[in-house]
């Protein structure tokens, strides 16, 4: 289990104490208790994060100045929800592939702990934001934080081939309770989601030409997590997931380069990109996962007025590569910010089955489809 | 005092509440959609479903049978009496509901018909299985922009003594083949070399191919797992790997099956496996019918013991309906798998096996929450 800085009780919900005791006893009688629930988003973080207090600065992190002071949870939290922060070592140094019980064990563990109401662990800068067990829960993963929760989801339905199972390091199978996990949960959104692996885990693995911008900033090299990370299917968590998930999935995806010089980390990697990870992996295509999606998400590169890459794919609802995955939005933004928040409006391209709700970046768009 | 006025107001806010409770009772109005999930609760607690309950949700449609069974259709939503109480029954009954409201409405009344393990198929391109052992081609383009690099092999999974094929092409931004040297390398778990090779483009159509046999005696280190073949070329530095499973998943199909109606109303082909070692299992199924038009997938997995041993591959009741045909029926394909890191898939497997002579009204006529 996570070892935490901090500690704190969970909120006590105090929505309810301005009526009256004859109206709580009214519900009590009529046998009819109206919910007063609140939105409880479940935050799960990507690639690199080593320790619990990183797992709480993730969201208002930056790897660019640009996005200084910019917090996912500015653009999230609106009047009354709550929060609750999933810790899990993500970092080169453990090397954990996404299916290990200290990492997808540890997040379902964790998901069903803030579900049960008994708060995260952290102090949170926002005030009383600690969710209940009688919340509406969400939860938002971003980057690896999506393949993890895509292999729980996958694995939450009774005759998945790896149903309520983690790995340990020996490869023996560790129960983990996925179904509890996911019950109760509304929705998954994947943010920038390594569904499919990423082109630049590929590049670290195959010790390829110019792997040293994706390569060396996103990755420490091809060790067990960086490897299960990679596009192939044989590493895919997608093979590793039955015919339906136990929660649905939405998928946000991100097109943009990142600022200034490391923009040319997107040269590297096929087709549209959000600098890091590959469109169609973002989206969870059926197909490769580093097709060209010009056609469907966005024009990208012509050569001559020539659309070249991969020809013309469809990636609407029909045609993803994981069940009960639906197209959310598909964003002006890069991997940096997908988490920070760091755009505030982001341009939103229309994709086939796409949403229309909400505005903004990601965050705000989560807070009002919602 | 305190305690007195407290006990008058909690008197009169009952007497005004009751009162207005058996108008709406009397009035059969306002009410709440109820999700079809609810539908076990309901059933459980047993609370009593109005027969003639508005139906206030623009696709739905509620039907009532013969013998009073409440059918739900599709998106189905109905008032009761119940006060929402679940996001879902919250959202269901906002006026202003957004796209993503909508969609997971849809998404749930969906996940409400059939139990977790069955989906439907909705066309054969959709089909599930047949996409998983879809051939993985990978295109990749040059930092420049005008070459663009593809391989694949002609399988994702292969068994001892397969012959594996491999295919590479390189092309410039127009898409014309260009002539060129490949050579590819065998690793195993990425780390361990197996064997070196040149692709060959015999027939002069740009495709370069290289086959080769997974024979123990003939390739050393030959372990079950993942395999990556990388392919270079002799025109530039590009360089990208495909991979595939070597399976020994211990365990193979008889070709023998049977199959009964079960007692909830669903059709159980059950399939017969001969099991040389203990394993966790994976199977998939489709089952179409006879005309070849989809109906839907299961799933089963759990423990082996060594020996003869029959798995049941349960097609809901309601799906099999839901598609219109009756039988016979085709089990079309069967996906299976020792369950290890890597899952070891076999082949794709086509029984050819029909069942016998159904109609659908032999087949369970309430969604899968009804009937829980």
């Amino acid at each position: 289990m996570k070892s935490l800085i901090k500690h704190t009780s969970p909120k006590v919900k105090g929505k309810a104490s301005k009526l009256s005791k004859c109206g709580v006893a009214l519900c009590l009688i009529m046998g009819a208790s109206q919910a007063l629930a609140d939105k409880c988003y479940i935050m799960v973080h990507g690639h690199g994060v080593s320790s619990s207090s990183e797992s709480q600065s993730y969201w208002s992190n930056n790897n660019f100045s640009e996005y200084n002071g910019s917090s996912f949870f500015d653009d999230l939290l609106g009047s009354g929800d709550n929060y609750g922060i999933v810790h899990y070592n993500s970092s080169d140094g453990a090397g954990l592939p996404y299916w290990r019980n200290e990492a997808a064990g540890e997040i379902a563990r964790q998901i069903i702990s803030i579900k049960s109401g008994s708060g995260d662990g952290y102090n949170h800068e926002h005030a009383s934001t600690q969710c209940s067990s009688n919340d509406d829960f969400f939860v938002v993963a971003h980057s690896q934080g999506g393949t993890e929760m895509m292999y729980i989801a996958g694995n939450a339905v009774s005759g998945s081939p790896n149903y309520n199972t983690a790995y340990s390091s020996s490869g023996s199978g560790v129960t983990v309770d996925f179904a509890s996990a996911m019950s109760g949960v509304e929705a998954i959104f994947s943010l920038g989601g390594s569904i499919t692996g990423t082109e630049g885990a590929d590049r670290v693995c195959n010790g390829s030409w110019v792997e040293y911008l994706v390569g060396e900033l996103a990755f420490g090299g091809c060790n067990d997590s960086t490897k299960w990370l990679q596009t192939n299917d044989s590493y895919a968590v997608r093979s590793y997931i039955g015919s339906n998930l136990g929660a649905p999935y939405w998928v946000m995806g991100g097109w943009n380069e990142f600022p200034g010089v490391a923009s040319a980390s997107s040269l590297l990697l096929n087709g549209d990109d959000d600098g890091y990870i590959n469109l169609a992996s973002q989206m969870s295509c059926s197909g490769s996962g580093t097709r060209n999606l010009w056609n469907d998400l966005k024009k990208y590169k012509t050569f001559f007025g020539i659309a070249y890459g991969s020809p013309t794919y469809k990636c609407d609802d029909d045609h993803k590569g994981t069940p009960r995955t639906y197209n959310a939005f598909s964003l002006d933004e890069d991997h940096d910010s997908e988490r920070n928040g760091g755009k505030s409006s982001p341009s939103n391209k229309g994709i086939p089955d796409g949403l229309n709700c909400g505005s903004g970046n990601m965050a705000s768009r989560i807070s009002d489809c919602t | 005092m305190k305690i007195k006025n407290t006990v008058l107001i909690c008197t009169f806010a009952f007497a005004t509440l009751f009162s207005f409770y058996q108008i709406y009772e009397k009035n059969g109005l306002p009410s709440f959609d109820l999700d079809p999930t609810d539908l076990a609760a309901s059933s459980k607690s047993n609370k009593t479903l109005q027969p003639n309950a508005i139906d206030i949700g623009s696709k739905s449609t509620l039907l009532e049978s013969a013998n009073n069974e409440i059918e739900i259709d599709d998106e189905s939503s109905f008032v009761s009496s119940t006060t929402p109480t679940t996001y879902l029954d919250r959202i269901k009954a906002k006026e202003d509901r957004t796209s993503f409201h909508d969609k997971l409405i849809t998404d749930r009344a969906n996940q409400a018909r059939y139990p977790a393990h069955n989906q439907k198929i909705k066309s054969i391109d959709l089909d599930p299985v047949e996409r998983r052992y879809e051939i993985e081609e990978r295109t990749t383009q040059n930092e420049d922009g005008d070459a663009l690099l593809t391989i694949w092999s002609d399988q994702k999974y292969y068994l001892d003594n397969d012959e594996v094929k491999v295919y590479a092409k390189l092309s410039d931004a127009r898409g014309v083949n260009q002539a060129t040297r490949f050579m590819g390398q065998l690793i195993y778990n990425e780390t361990t070399p197996i064997t070196e090779f040149e692709l060959n483009d015999l027939d002069h159509d740009g495709v370069y191919e290289h086959s080769m046999i997974l024979d123990q005696t003939k390739l050393d280190n030959l372990e079950a797992g993942i395999y990556k073949v990388f392919i270079v070329n002799s025109l530039n530095t590009m360089v990208d790997a495909l991979s595939f499973t070597l399976s020994r998943p211990e365990m193979q199909l008889t070709g023998e099956y049977r199959e009964v109606i079960s007692s909830t109303g669903n059709l159980d082909i059950q399939a017969q496996l001969q099991v040389s070692a203990a394993n966790r299992f994976y199977m998939q199924a489709t089952l179409y019918s006879s005309t070849n038009d989809p109906i839907g997938v299961t799933q089963v997995s759990g423990e082996l013991a060594p020996g003869l041993q029959w798995v049941t591959l349960e097609f809901d009741g309601m799906m099999i309906r839901d598609a219109g045909e009756p039988g016979p029926y085709l089990l079309k394909s069967i996906s299976l798998a020792k369950v290890a890191m890597p899952i070891q898939r076999v082949p794709l497997i086509y029984p050819a096996y029909f069942t016998q002579s159904y109609s659908i009204d032999q087949f369970r006529n309430t969604t899968y929450a009804a009937r829980e």
